[in-house]
């Protein structure tokens, strides 16, 4: 007999019910996968509709093909310098593959750097750098596993802001920015989000937050499913191995770029910050540092000992305790000395600590306005200052030698030993046989390089925002009529 | 015989008769040359509708001997083992052989073998040609004599005929030594003539077949009523409507997608954000109706035939054209008023957001201002006049770009830096303070990239009335000048000294006639500068600003190449300097260049007063070091900012041309085929007409890296890189010989695929500038050569087809 139209309707509302009764423990078993490879969409305490929407009912199977091609697209865009299609096409690959980390690292690379130095204008550079950091932020809102973003978020926000060789107003765009999330983290020692106007702030949180999770067992080795498959050639975990020393230096470097850039004007038309404020931060610094130094490495190599292979503890603090030093064991001795040597841990812990002294601070007050006295023309309180600010720095440092003797320190204090002889030639005084530093001299009259990040010494003092006049054109015999306003 | 392909050289022969032919004899056979070689194409909408009509008539010759042939195995005419049916066998047999043949000896398997002076392959070739020839015409000549009609059979010896007129044009050609004295090119003979000639009958015979095809179809057209045809375009009309609810899925999908653009659109920044968002939005009513119309079209015939439907249309005195042309009618009527929805409601939502975008962006930058953060107001400000200027249908009037290197000896490209760029319009760069400048000049100027002692004249004059109206100070003193230009001219040519005596007279009488003018229009001018002065005294800015013509604008793109940091967070500056050699006018500014951006110029008006169309304008780099780049629309005058909904609107025009020819190509396909092999058929048409055109046309100049299918298949699996040559194993070889035997077929495809992606113009929408009304009549052009020929092949396939039997 053959079926009725209403046993055809019966049997396939079985078959479909059934399905879905099946379906339950296999999406149960599926969404427990997602949770642990971090890659569910619920798991972040949002679902991007859009996202799950394209994948699921625009593309299906497509995805890669389509992934594929907006790549091509992508590099195309990049290529004709067309660069805001460049900026959607690459979002676009971001909701199609979300967890595929190598997206947000490589996008948010070319977006921070590659775009934003095609443009001139630093107002561009900014809006771009912006851009690229937005986009790794996503990216970490995709994966919060992965320390890897976290830590290229960092990045953008200490290098690309903080070293370029527009940082003096790309960081007072960052500081007069009025977007707020922008300029939010969490700091580890406040324990709540805070919203700072320094984007070594900004790197100094993010640092921290990539290693606290890294602390707490954070990985994403690769993708999500790689645990699965037998790579021949594995991508490894980038950033946060437990070997990785640069990577844990980063938040007290921040910290200490901060500390550094307070007493300067490294932000265009923002004066330098003293007192108090500096030396806290610089106190913060030498706290950074010495975390770091007492973070366990493990040696490289293993050594027998009692019969057995084993690894040594090695911190790097201990570089700077020759009581402690004297009683390790030889081969962990030679990898403190060997890693404490690479990261320059000795020279960092000691400014911090010679910096963060009230003497170090009123040096550097007397420095920045002996600077500003002397750019102004106003010799004899620059040479007051410089006076006054070498005989403190002098005492200072005398407890500080690895500091005093470093290249860049010596580099720092020749350069105001140069413009104190000069002030005082200026002035008509004899230069006096014996004064502090008086052997940096020599170095610092053959250096004429200036410090790129003081905005005293690229723009001048009061010169806070570059003028926009245009430079005088040659004179020319010209009939011609009058200009309006352009616009 | 590579010289058949280089038309300039056979120009430039042409202009040097070879003796003893006649300029008449010569001129008609160049013509008759130009009119039957494929391989030839004149500039131009003569040379464009000669192209096509040639490739018309090859698809009609096809087409009609194809129909003839089929007909005749049908009636079992051929096919059946006579003599004729063995060289039908041995043309098949021949071919793929031919090409193996050629194959192996390029790869050097065998030496070169030449039969009574004729390469092998050649010899091969035209045996296979010649016995499928006539085959062809055994089969054509027994069907036509119980079947065809009298016109029929003289179509055949019109054919005939053509092919005679093709063959004695090519023997004309070598006789009259037409190739003779080409440089390179090796000693001709007749038999090279002939083959030639061949070719060209070939078209000849294409273009009488045409004819045949167009006489039977002018009855049809005379008989198409506007009643019946607007009839069936109801039905159809119905049918996607009730059947397919096919505008409503289509209008559904759309407001989602624009509901929820944020889910698929970031914020982008705001300068760019009016070109992203018109960019998208114009992309997604490409999309839905184009995929609509792809679905819709090849479906309906099919299902009509097969669910027995169109009995109940045919049996009525319905003609099959007006079958077909209805059913595209009445599609092409839901395509207008889809294309007149989606422009209506996407204008709205363009305007809401981006003109909320403007608004906030003029908030923020206020508010920076109060906060004397100057340079984040500054940057709003221009972010906010980015937008604005895109959101317009800007109108250039471009001039001709020319360079001055650094030692100030002219060039017609300048220096380039080597960076990777766009190479449709390439920019080149100048050094910054050096004599090196980018002059842009208007006027009847030389084409820069010509020869200098055979200059091509470019006419690249300014419009002065549409910058200087009349009724306007400066507009009056315009009218002036060109008056007194035309005097002066007059007076010259009556100066000259063998000037007859009713020539002098008449110039006398014109010399009078405009002496009168110009006193009016002085008068004129006077009066106007009077008011305006008068107003201007009163205090009323307004009133005297409305009596002179509006400033003129100039815009420029340049982009910067710094070989230095400079100052930090100092602009490069340009000197930008206008001369109205005419008048004897000029002016010169200083600006700052700011990358990316559209850098503004407004200039007063009377620079451009008396300059009779010409205008110089020298731009150069101030900075030292850095280097300024840029190309020829770069700089423009701008004459009007137009109407942007407008603009839109002719943006969506070329979309509904797309829809058009997707039509023609679905009904076109619906008349054969079974509906999923129509759909198929038109979603590839549609694939390789909008994303692989440009790959088509690489395959046709055969400039596809790595051979063809089959090779590349090869390659693919061997992981052989594109350029390596391959090892002449038999795989390869066999591999090459298919390639051979399918790509000139492949290649003929990019005459039939239409070029959907030249009918896009929305991205010079999205960009903001005007589509301009010649370019819209040139599209439309293009559309209608494309969906003409596929309705009237649909049309004839349907009138053969038995769909009622």
């Amino acid at each position: 007999m053959r079926p009725t139209n209403q046993t055809k309707k019966m049997v396939y509302g079985i078959v479909i019910v059934a399905l879905l009764v099946a379906m339950v423990p296999a999406t149960a078993r599926v969404n427990r996968i997602k949770v642990e490879k971090d890659l569910g969409e619920a798991a972040i305490g949002q679902i991007d509709s859009g996202s799950f929407m394209m994948k699921l009912f625009l593309l299906g199977g497509f995805r890669g093909i389509v992934a594929n091609y907006l790549w091509i697209q992508a590099e195309d865009h990049k290529k004709n310098h067309d660069w805001d299609r460049l900026k959607a096409t690459v979002d676009l690959i971001t909701k199609l593959q979300p967890h595929f980390l190598s997206i947000w690292t490589f996008q948010g690379w070319n977006l921070a750097y590659n775009v934003s130095v095609e443009w001139d204008a630093p107002e561009d550079k900014y809006d771009w750098i912006k851009q690229g950091i937005k986009f790794v932020q996503e990216g970490v809102r995709n994966n919060q596993r992965s320390p890897d973003l976290i830590w290229d978020t960092a990045w953008f926000y200490y290098h690309k802001l903080g070293f370029s060789d527009e940082s003096i107003i790309l960081r007072r765009l960052f500081r007069d920015d009025e977007d707020e999330g922008f300029k939010t983290y969490y700091d580890p020692e406040e324990r709540r989000d805070v919203v700072r106007n320094d984007n070594f702030q900004l790197g100094y949180g993010w640092f921290s937050r990539a290693v606290s999770l890294v602390d707490e067992g954070g990985a994403r080795v690769g993708g999500g499913t790689s645990s699965d498959i037998t790579y021949i050639d594995p991508t490894p975990q980038r950033k946060g191995r437990a070997d990785d020393i640069a990577f844990r230096s980063m938040p007290a470097h921040a910290q200490t770029h901060y500390a550094a850039a307070l007493e300067k004007m490294s932000i265009a038309g923002v004066e330098a910050t003293f007192g108090e404020v500096a030396k806290n931060e610089w106190a913060k610094a030498l706290r950074e540092w010495i975390k770091f130094g007492q973070h366990k490495f493990m040696s490289h190599n293993v050594v027998l000992r009692d019969g057995e292979y084993v690894k040594d503890e090695v911190y790097l603090d201990d570089a700077t305790n020759p009581e402690k030093f004297k009683t390790l064991p030889e081969n962990a001795q030679y990898w403190t000395d060997r890693w404490a040597s690479q990261m320059n841990y000795r020279y960092w812990k000691e400014r911090a600590q010679a910096e963060m002294t009230s003497e170090g601070v009123a040096a550097r007050q007397s420095f920045y306005e002996g600077t500003k006295a002397y750019k102004t023309g106003d010799f004899a309180t620059a040479a007051e200052k410089f006076r006054e600010g070498l005989a403190i720095w002098d005492e200072n440092l005398k407890g500080f030698p690895t500091y005093r003797d470093d290249d860049l320190s010596r580099k720092d204090t020749g350069l105001v030993v140069k413009r104190y002889v000069r002030v005082l030639r200026q002035l008509g005084e004899p230069v006096p046989d014996v004064f502090p530093f008086k052997d940096l001299l020599a170095a610092a009259e053959a250096d004429n390089t200036v410090d790129p990040f003081d905005a005293i010494e690229m723009l001048g003092v009061g010169a806070g925002e570059v003028s926009s006049a245009p430079p005088p054109s040659q004179p020319r015999a010209s009939d011609a009529p009058a200009t309006r306003p352009g616009g | 015989m590579p010289a058949f392909l280089i038309p300039p050289l056979l120009w430039a022969q042409a202009e040097t008769a070879s003796p003893p032919a006649s300029q008449a004899a010569q001129n008609a056979l160049l013509w008759l040359y130009l009119a039957g070689d494929t391989s030839v194409a004149i500039p131009g909408l003569l040379g464009a509708l000669l192209t096509w009509a040639k490739i018309i008539g090859l698809v009609a010759l096809v087409g009609w001997v194809g129909s003839w042939v089929v007909t005749a195995v049908k009636e079992r005419f051929v096919g059946v083992g006579r003599w004729y049916d063995y060289l039908g066998l041995l043309a098949l047999a021949l071919i793929p052989l031919t090409v193996f043949v050629q194959v192996i000896q390029t790869e050097g398997w065998i030496k070169p073998v030449t039969i009574a002076g004729l390469p092998l392959p050649s010899l091969m070739s035209y045996v296979a040609v010649l016995s499928l020839a006539t085959w062809a015409l055994v089969g054509v000549w027994k069907t036509i004599g119980p079947f065809g009609r009298p016109a029929d059979k003289l179509t055949l010896v019109g054919m005939a005929l053509a092919l005679a007129l093709g063959v004695g044009a090519g023997v004309g050609m070598i006789q009259l030594g037409m190739f003779h004295r080409l440089p390179d090119m090796p000693e001709m003979s007749w038999r090279d003539g002939v083959v030639h000639g061949t070719r060209l009958g070939v078209t000849f015979m294409g273009y009488v077949v045409l004819a045949r095809v167009l006489s039977l179809l002018v009855g049809e057209l005379f008989a198409v009523r506007a009643r019946r045809l607007s009839a069936i375009a109801r039905v159809t009309l119905y049918e996607s409507n009730r059947k397919m609810w096919a505008p409503w899925v289509v209008l559904i999908v759309f407001g989602m997608v624009l509901a929820f653009t944020h889910w698929f659109l970031q914020p982008p920044r705001a300068a760019e954000m009016g070109r992203l968002y018109v960019g998208t939005l114009t992309l997604l009513c490409s999309l839905l109706l184009t995929a609509m119309v792809t679905i819709l079209t090849p479906i309906s015939l099919p299902t009509d035939i097969q669910q027995q439907t169109i009995y109940t249309v045919v049996t009525k005195p319905v003609r099959r054209l007006e079958v077909v042309w209805g059913r595209m009618l009445g599609y092409m009527a839901l395509v207008t008023v889809l294309v007149a929805l989606f422009g209506g409601i996407s204008l709205t939502y363009l305007w809401r957001t981006v003109m909320g975008e403007i608004t906030r962006i003029e908030a923020l930058s206020d508010r920076a201002r109060s906060d004397g953060r100057e340079r984040e107001a500054n940057q709003y400000s221009e972010q906010a006049e980015q937008l604005r200027s895109r959101m317009a249908a800007r109108v250039p009037v471009k001039g001709s770009l020319s360079f001055l290197d650094s030692k100030g000896d002219p060039h017609a490209m300048g220096i380039d830096v080597g960076q990777e760029q766009s190479m449709k319009e390439p920019r080149s760069h100048i050094e910054g303070a050096t004599p090196a400048a980018a002059i842009w000049r208007y006027g009847m100027v030389p084409d820069p990239f010509s020869p200098p002692n055979r200059p091509v004249i470019l006419d690249r004059r300014i419009d002065v009335s549409q910058f200087l109206p009349l009724g306007t100070v400066e507009g009056e003193e315009n009218r002036v000048f060109e008056i007194q230009a035309q005097l002066a001219a007059l007076e010259r040519e009556k100066s000259q000294p063998d000037l007859t005596p009713s020539r002098s007279s008449q110039l006398d009488a014109s010399i009078a006639r405009w002496k009168g003018d110009l006193d009016k229009a002085r008068a004129s001018f006077e009066a106007v500068s009077a008011r305006a002065a008068e107003l201007e005294e009163a205090g009323d800015e307004a009133g005297a600003e409305a009596l002179h013509a509006p400033p003129l604008r100039i815009e420029m793109t340049f982009n910067i190449y710094r070989t230095t940091k400079g100052e930090v967070g100092k602009p490069v500056y340009a000197d930008i300097e206008l001369t109205n050699e005419a008048a004897g006018s000029k002016f010169q500014d200083v600006f700052p260049v700011r990358e990316y951006y559209t850098n503004r110029l407004l200039i007063q008006p009377s620079v451009l007063v008396g300059c009779m169309g010409s205008l110089r304008i020298d731009v150069r780099c101030m900075s030292p070091t850095q280097y300024l780049g840029m190309a020829e629309s770069d700089l423009y005058l701008l004459a009007d900012n137009g109407d942007f909904g407008w603009n839109y609107m002719k943006g969506l025009f070329g979309i509904w041309l797309q829809a058009m020819v997707l039509t023609a190509i679905g009904v076109f396909a619906g008349t054969f085929l079974s509906w999923p092999v129509a759909l198929l058929t038109t979603i590839a048409f549609f694939i390789a007409g909008q994303l692989a055109f440009g790959f088509l046309i690489d395959f046709t100049r055969q400039a596809v890296l790595g051979g063809g299918p089959f090779e590349s298949l090869i390659r693919l699996v061997t992981h052989d890189n594109q350029m390596s040559e391959l090892a002449p194993t038999a795989g390869v070889v066999v591999a090459k010989t298919l390639d051979s035997l399918v790509m000139p077929i492949m290649s003929m495809l990019v005459y039939i695929v239409p070029n959907f992606q030249v009918l896009d113009v929305t991205n010079t929408v999205a960009d903001g500038f005007a589509v301009g009304w010649r370019h819209m009549l040139g599209n439309t052009l293009l559309a209608l050569a494309y969906a003409l020929p596929f309705s009237i092949a649909g049309y004839f396939i349907l009138k053969n087809r038995e769909v009622a039997a």
